[in-house]
């Protein structure tokens, strides 16, 4: 494996997790309170419909690529531009949260305030599937799949590597369905907002990389760059959190 | 038209989020890399430039809507010791690694410009207390003047006579960054002292 793929692998399993964390409490108060079998069928429904996505796009990204045997194509530099987009908005609530001047997400809190609605909404006894429950989890898992599927189509079109994205993708879907199934609660534990932070840094980086190529720069140290994108990005990260951390005191 | 407007909608949101912000100044900073890179610069540095500057000014915005008290020093050495780092070690381990050329060191310039420039800043903000426009267009056209001298003379070191051409170019694109930058520590640090002077 090389740097690329590792990192790569890393930040779709990392964005994965958090993304179906996030949909496993969707599901699990809808499963609950209203049944599993509409769940279920929402949330396998939802991930069809994420596979069809992936289909659609992948095809019409590869298909722009310039295979002439140019390793760096101008579609690097949309690819850059989208994957240092979405970076930076991670890193930024990430940032924001750890650093105190934005509420991190609760879990459990969003998962009483659901379970709670769920069990007030009405029930028509004589559809065969709960369609309240079918449309918040089909919604839910969708929504939060969205965002994995456009990191997995765009980092695996840029260099050809969709499926390795892809495999990360579903072996962290695994884990927290699996996760999920043994807990049967939300998945309040898991350190999201680092996890988040993470993913924005290895999205920033990349982004910066293909972005910077695409438009024809050439990077010192080749793929090095990455590592010292990386350092760099980290360090103001954490300079920041410390400093808004820091803030509160004054 | 209303599926039309919530397709869209969704897309928007989707790709540029709940912060426009972020998504106009990559566009700018992609935008300028490029600009650099037709005027024969290789201007590695420009996104993560940007993207220190940018989270700089989200962070000191997010103190001042929360209404924390800013500390100036705070402020101004957050936003000056990354800036350092991120512009002078990246270029000093290529020259050691790698060797250079002159274009790699337009960094260099520009990383004395912003520290010239906010020194000056903060000296002149603590007399003013205000936003003084005028003195931003004076410290760009300074370092405008600096940026230049210096091109000048790594141009007669070992540029050709066809680079020579593009100097103009460079020397724009160059002084815009160096005012963007200067501008955004303006608003930064002015801001932050009248926070301070308020409380």
């Amino acid at each position: 494996m090389t740097t690329y793929q590792v990192f790569l692998w890393i930040s779709v399993f990392v964005a994965t997790t958090v993304e179906m964390v996030e949909a496993l409490t969707i599901v699990l108060a809808l499963g609950i309170t209203r049944g599993w079998r509409t769940a279920l069928i929402a949330t396998g429904a939802a991930i069809a419909t994420l596979a069809i996505v992936v289909a659609i796009f992948s095809t019409v990204l590869l298909t722009l690529n310039d295979d002439s045997g140019s390793p760096i194509t101008p579609l690097w530099a949309i690819v850059g531009g989208l994957l240092l987009v979405f970076g930076l908005q991670w890193m930024k609530k990430a940032i924001f949260r750890l650093g105190g001047v934005l509420p991190s997400r609760d879990e459990v809190e969003i998962y009483k305030k659901l379970t709670h609605n769920a069990t007030k909404a009405p029930r028509r006894k004589k559809d065969t599937i709960d369609w309240y429950s079918f449309v918040m989890v089909f919604k839910g898992v969708l929504l939060e799949g969205f965002e994995v599927v456009f990191i997995v189509v765009v980092f695996g079109s840029a260099r050809g590597e969709l499926g390795l994205g892809a495999s990360a993708a579903v072996v962290a879907l695994v884990v927290v369905m699996l996760l999920g199934w043994i807990i049967h609660k939300p998945l309040s534990k898991i350190p999201e907002d680092w996890m988040k932070l993470a993913v924005g840094l290895l999205l920033t980086t990349f982004g910066t990389y293909f972005g910077s190529e695409g438009l024809g720069i050439v990077w010192p140290l080749g793929e090095w760059a990455l590592l010292y994108l990386l350092i760099l990005y980290t360090f103001l990260s954490v300079f920041m959190i410390y400093f808004l951390r820091a803030g509160d005191e004054v | 038209m209303k599926y039309i407007k919530v397709f869209f909608e969704f897309w928007r949101r989707f790709i540029v989020g709940d912060d426009a912000r972020i998504a106009v100044t990559v566009m700018w900073a992609m935008l300028f890399t490029k600009s650099l890179v037709e005027n024969f610069i290789n201007g590695w540095m420009m996104i993560p430039v940007v993207v220190f500057t940018l989270f700089i000014y989200l962070a000191y915005d997010v103190i001042r809507k929360t209404k924390k008290t800013p500390d100036t020093v705070n402020i101004f050495w957050m936003g000056l010791v990354p800036m350092i780092i991120a512009i002078t070690i990246p270029t000093l381990l290529f020259r050691i690694c790698v060797g250079t050329t002159n274009a790699q060191f337009t960094f260099i310039p520009i990383s004395i410009c912003i520290i010239v420039g906010t020194v000056t800043l903060v000296v002149l903000y603590r007399l003013l207390r205000e936003f003084p426009v005028l003195i931003i267009f004076i410290l760009g056209c300074i370092s405008l003047g600096v940026v230049t001298i210096w091109q000048a003379s790594l141009n007669s070191l070992s540029y050709t006579i066809a680079q020579d051409y593009s100097t103009i170019g460079n020397v724009l694109s160059l002084a815009i960054v160096v005012i963007f930058i200067i501008v955004c520590f303006t608003h930064l640090i002015g801001r932050s002292v009248t926070v301070s002077t308020d409380n």
